[in-house]
């Protein structure tokens, strides 16, 4: 026999709702999500993040960083996948330095460039900032395509940098690892790199 | 288990006009800011977005960019009481969007990467920061022509998570 009633005997207290969420707020569901993220506690030659394939939910990665290094250098912060080492990347990139947009390409380098570090004698506290897209990691039907907006103030002339740039990993493995080093040295404490997944 | 983020925090769209639009009392529990300002403009001269943190008006904002307008590329640097977006004249709206991050920390500067786009005449750029070690707490965009905001401009401000 079907329920027609029910009762409240027995019950102390009870709250009616007219929808089952009962009085909470809808659950939404995010599709951009943290995946990972390193804040450095001490100095480290470069930051790696592993078992991306685990992830399987996600199309594309967002990288979101902070930078600084424990040398004089204040070049570029380069990213590797799947700790390919070869001459297998490819990128192009705007380059303003406060008086003049450059251009840069470059083939069959052994790198993708996707940031750069405030140095040790840089301005106390500085950070240079990046944030880089990586599109279709998983996919074993495409390279890795990147795009990566990133610059840093940090004084006059020749520390002030600002980058627009496009990459490619001639690789159709999905990615697995992405292993992250400054120009020399290590990043210094304070450095922090987060990846995060964009869903399907 | 992954953390969900990118959660829009506050926002403003406005049904009268403006003269600044200001977010207080942030809430701590992020590590990045995102804001994204599509703003109309008050007056037919465009006008700059302008973004302030903390209430700080100093000269603490030094930054490096770049511009093209579809004939020349340019770049530019220098130090200024705000960072920059780009405004509109009244008729065509136009979108900026900084990244603030770690925006939190006091143990670092907050840097601040900007796009700035406006689809009739000007693509641009910046890296800027803010030179203090303060958490931010709050927001204020204003303009540098005290035009104002027109009816419609709409301000989001997202969190993403740390």
């Amino acid at each position: 026999m079907g329920v027609v009633k029910l009762s409240t005997a027995g019950l102390t207290d009870y709250q009616k709702y007219s929808s089952v969420l009962a009085g909470n707020a809808a659950f939404s569901p995010s599709s951009f999500d943290l995946l990972e993220s390193q804040v450095l506690a001490s100095d480290s030659a470069s930051i790696t993040f592993t078992g991306l394939d685990s992830y399987t939910d996600y199309k594309n990665l967002q990288v979101r960083a902070v930078c600084r290094n424990n040398t004089t250098s204040s070049g570029w912060v380069v990213m590797r996948a799947n700790a390919d080492s070869g001459a297998n990347y490819a990128h192009n990139y705007l380059y303003a330095d406060g008086a003049s947009v450059l251009n840069y390409g470059n083939t069959g380098v052994t790198f993708l460039r996707v940031g750069h570090v405030i140095p040790s004698d840089g301005i106390a506290n500085n950070f240079a900032p990046f944030v880089l897209d990586i599109y279709d990691y998983s996919n074993t039907n495409k390279y890795m395509t990147t795009r990566s907006f990133e610059g840093l103030h940090d004084g006059t002339g020749a520390s002030n940098v600002l980058t627009l740039s496009a990459g490619v990993w001639l690789n159709t493995a999905a990615v697995t690892s992405l292993t992250f080093t400054p120009p020399a040295g290590d990043f210094t404490t304070g450095t922090r790199i987060s990846v995060y997944g964009a869903k399907l | 288990m992954t953390t969900p983020t990118y959660q829009l925090i506050d926002s403003a769209t406005l049904t009268s006009s403006a003269s600044s639009v200001t977010f207080s009392s942030i809430t701590q529990d992020y590590r990045d800011l995102v804001l994204v300002v599509e703003a109309l403009g008050n007056a037919s001269n465009a006008a700059n977005v302008l973004l302030t943190l903390n209430s700080d008006t100093g000269s603490n904002y030094p930054y490096v960019g770049m511009s093209g307008n579809g004939s020349t590329a340019s770049s530019f640097n220098g130090t200024s009481t705000s960072v920059s977006g780009f405004g509109s004249d009244g008729t065509t709206k136009v979108l900026s969007t900084f990244q603030i991050q770690d925006y939190s920390a006091t143990d670092k500067h907050t840097p601040i990467l900007v796009r700035a786009n406006r689809p009739d005449s000007v693509v641009q750029a910046r890296a800027a920061r803010w030179a203090n070690t303060s958490a931010v707490t709050t927001i204020t965009i204003t303009d540098n022509l005290a035009n104002g905001y027109a009816i419609g401009s709409i301000f989001y401000l997202f969190g993403i998570a740390s």
